[in-house]
């Protein structure tokens, strides 16, 4: 319920932005905030819950509620409070080395537990808070200083691992491409169950191989989700990289309502109510 | 007092047939004491149950004696337990497969269905109505060879019976564990929902938190491991719910990191620890109290915590209450520490007794702010005359703030002016709990003017309040409730007359000790540590504690 009409600007806190200009982090940030302005949810129900990196600061800039927590702890921290407060528009946020290296447990029980509340990964294939090594998404041969001579270990593919943990929801979008992926993050928090959003984010410092111009050339856009198994598996087989919303399990679309929180029961009911519940 | 066991081998169902005993005798309003022994190994090793019965009338449930009136085993290993323990060498019965006792004591019985013959030869020899042990082997044991092996061992144990007779009377006894007693004090405690990973001692919260929940509005997720429940758990409190999460040693170490998160960020949460054997996986079976230095210290960097320690399983319906009031208080995590004798020993008490308990502590959410109109230039760490920080909960326009690990200013911005931030902020997080207001830190048990004061906590409690029971002259007891901060001053005044002080422990380096060593300068102390897993019986600790005082056996510390 709508107390008056939200824009972006809502969201800011006016704290200052500390990541490197051109960071594609930027994008994904106003996207949210325009996400979540659009469909007139008010910051102080929202929670924004991020891991550790540069992506992880996201929190810090949000004029709703955050929570800063550990790496790769975000999505546990999440459905804490999607499972206790359903009244609330959760987001879970990180980066590739955050949600698919140390996080990557977690990703498969969140997909499975399939809770109302959307994890947006910005995946700039590095790990660029710890200055450049390389990440669970960097590809076969990269190089940096814990690869010298070229990453031999063949990277995660979020895309595939989430749908095989029963993602409901799962997308890909492109922070250099700002309408396309302000929708799919709207798309994503009005989808009723577990959403994916994988964004890729360049990191212009350490990951200048795979930049802005690299994804534009590469990326396909996808005007709808695979219907098949084989269908989508095929779609985001690499060297696709498929952006939009790729798999949509069922149409179950809606939002948090801003209900009374539970009143707890009287003192005296609860000593006859735990009564009942002995032998 | 009366005193049975049941001896046989894991799959045996003993500890069923031992819990058709004492709900029997619960039903009855007979106060009385379970003891529970689970072999490691889930198949192939052994189990026994044992039952410590007070005498009609008594509310106290008794602690655990060497003396067994009765008992059942199913092969020699049994015998070789019970025979030494037995007030009469004619009161043990076994299967055919026990050599050591008397023939006529001996039946041949089906490996499924020695538990119920057993249990009937109890049920005999207590005198218990044969129409109500009937009617709870059906429930469990359906069939009409249960029935006959359970009437054959009443038989024999009715033969036994020397005018023992339990009277036929309604009761408003209830039988509760540490873990139940742990699960109605969350409740009570505004708990609603809970997150956890099984873990041996502590997996029957979690089973009683997914019964009891639900119908209340409320849940229970079995997460994926411990990280994710603490860190659920984190994120409900944070969202204002409140919450708890219970492990053990593991299970503890896993949830390290986040006890630093927790107290960098002042998110309040209750975290118990049911100890077990270590170090590892240790003894996951068997009784300890060896984390306690750890939930001391454990986290890096430097932020405040309190440790509580509950004393018998009354205690702890009101400990964990207390414990959620002083988390939401003091907004740092909130330790409790109890061992795994204290967690799963069953007690059977009248019920105005545990509600007693559970309406015992009023829930205070303390500076948490649940509702609010909205707010204008709101800081989450901002403290006025160094009270605790009002903390918001989302829902609260305004109320919006980041809670982050990365050290941060007064609203919560990582990457601050670190000299400043690290002068305020820093010391006044880290010293919050430096002293606590929290009503009884310690119990003071028997006369005041006893020359020997024993001090121990959790299932040591039982042991210590028998002993200063049955010499009042000689001993008194310091269960203590509080170990972080030290209760100093509390300890001291309840020392004030003792000429000597024994430190009773279940572990080899004298924790508790080395924790309360300043409350204890000018005394003569001993400790009295034991950390073979074993919980004493009455008659086993009296023996340790005068072989300490009699200068035979000096147990010097690690």
């Amino acid at each position: 319920m709508a107390d008056t009409a939200v824009t972006a600007k809502d969201y800011m806190n006016g704290n200052p932005i500390t990541w490197c200009p051109g960071c594609g982090d930027f994008s994904v940030l106003k996207c949210m905030h325009r996400a979540l302005a659009s469909l007139n949810i008010q910051p102080e129900d929202t929670v924004l819950v991020s891991g550790i990196g540069c992506s992880g600061k996201i929190g810090h800039y949000h004029g709703g509620y955050a929570i800063h927590g550990t790496h790769g702890r975000a999505l546990p921290i999440a459905q804490g409070v999607k499972a206790s407060r359903p009244d609330l528009t959760v987001i879970a946020a990180g980066g590739d080395g955050d949600g698919y290296g140390i996080g990557v447990g977690h990703l498969v029980h969140a997909a499975r537990r399939n809770l109302n509340f959307t994890y947006i990964v910005m995946d700039n294939g590095v790990y660029g808070n710890t200055k450049g090594q390389t990440s669970p998404t960097s590809p076969l041969g990269y190089q940096s200083s814990t690869t010298p001579f070229g990453n031999a270990d063949l990277p995660i593919n979020p895309l595939l691992l989430a749908w095989a943990s029963g993602a409901s929801f799962v997308a890909q979008g492109f922070s250099g491409d700002a309408k396309h992926l302000e929708n799919l993050i709207a798309q994503a928090v009005q989808h009723e169950g577990f959403s994916l959003v994988n964004i890729f984010s360049p990191c212009v410092v350490f990951n200048k191989a795979q930049g802005y111009d690299f994804y534009r050339q590469k990326i396909n856009y996808i005007e709808t989700p695979a219907a098949t198994a084989q269908d989508y598996v095929g779609m985001i087989s690499p060297p696709s990289m498929p952006v939009g919303v790729l798999w949509k399990s069922y149409q179950k679309d809606s939002l948090p309502i801003k209900e009374q929180r539970q009143s707890k029961a009287e003192e005296a009911d609860i000593a006859a109510y735990l009564r009942s519940r002995l032998a | 007092m009366k005193t049975a066991a049941l001896f046989g081998l894991t799959g045996q169902g003993i500890e069923t047939a031992g819990e058709i005993l004492s709900n029997i005798l619960r039903s009855q309003g007979y106060t009385h004491r379970a003891w529970r022994d689970f072999s490691t190994i889930i198949r192939g090793g052994h189990t026994a149950f044992e039952i410590y019965i007070s005498e009609e009338g008594e509310a106290t449930p008794p602690p655990r004696i060497e003396k067994i009136d009765i008992a059942v085993v199913w092969d020699d290993e049994g015998a070789k337990r019970y025979l030494p323990r037995m007030t009469d060498h004619v009161m043990i019965f076994g299967s055919s497969n026990v050599t050591q006792i008397q023939e006529e004591n001996r039946e041949e019985t089906p490996k499924l269905g020695f538990n119920v013959w057993g249990l009937g030869i109890i049920a005999g020899y207590l005198g218990i109505p044969f129409s109500l042990l009937e009617d709870s082997i059906n429930q469990h044991f359906a069939g009409e060879s249960n029935q006959n092996l359970a009437h054959r061992g009443y038989i024999l144990g009715q033969f036994k019976n020397k005018g023992n007779a339990l009277t036929s009377k309604p009761s408003s006894h209830v039988s509760i564990s540490g873990n139940d007693a742990l699960s109605l004090g969350a409740i009570a405690g505004d708990v609603r929902h809970y997150f956890g990973y099984p873990i041996t001692p502590a997996s029957e919260i979690l089973e009683n938190l997914t019964k009891w929940l639900p119908p209340l509005g409320g849940k229970t997720v079995q997460v994926e491991d411990e990280m994710a429940a603490i860190y659920a758990a984190a994120g409900a409190s944070y969202a204002g719910e409140r919450t708890f999460v219970a492990s053990s040693g593991p299970g503890i170490a896993l949830m390290t990191e986040a006890l630093s998160y927790l107290g960098a960020t002042e998110i309040p949460l209750v975290i118990i620890d049911n100890q077990r054997g270590g170090p590892s996986t240790g003894m996951p079976t068997k009784t300890e109290q060896s984390d306690l230095l750890h939930l001391r210290y454990a986290g890096h960097g430097e932020f405040a915590r309190i440790i509580l320690t509950p004393t018998d399983v009354l205690d702890c319906v009101v400990v964990i209450q207390e414990a959620l009031n002083l988390a939401d208080y003091y907004q740092c995590p909130v330790i409790i520490a109890l061992d795994l004798d204290l967690a799963v020993r069953r007690v059977s008490l009248p019920w105005d007794v545990v509600e007693k308990a559970i309406g015992s502590v009023a829930v205070d959410r303390g500076p948490t702010l649940l509702e609010s109109p909205p707010l204008e230039d709101y800081a989450r760490y901002r403290s006025v005359d160094g009270a605790p920080p009002i903390r918001t909960v989302p829902g609260i326009k305004g109320g919006g703030h980041v809670a982050s690990g990365d050290e941060h200013d007064e609203k919560g911005f990582m990457e601050p002016d670190f000299k400043v931030v690290r002068q305020n902020h820093h010391l006044r997080r880290l010293h919050k709990a430096d002293q606590i207001e929290y009503q009884r830190p310690l119990s003071l048990i028997g006369n005041v003017d006893a020359p020997v004061a024993i001090i121990g906590t959790g299932s040591m409690g039982e042991l210590i309040e028998s002993l200063v029971r049955r010499y009042p002259e000689q001993y008194k007891g310091v269960l203590l409730r509080q170990l972080h901060p030290v209760p100093v001053d509390s300890i001291v005044n309840a020392l004030s007359a003792a000429k000597t002080v024994i430190v009773a422990e279940y572990n080899a380096t004298g924790q508790i000790r080395s924790m309360i060593e300043s409350a204890l300068n000018d005394k003569l102390t001993h400790s009295l540590l034991q950390f073979n897993g074993e919980h004493y019986t009455l008659e086993e600790f009296q023996d340790a504690i005068t072989g300490i005082l009699s200068g035979q056996k000096e147990l010097t510390r690690g």
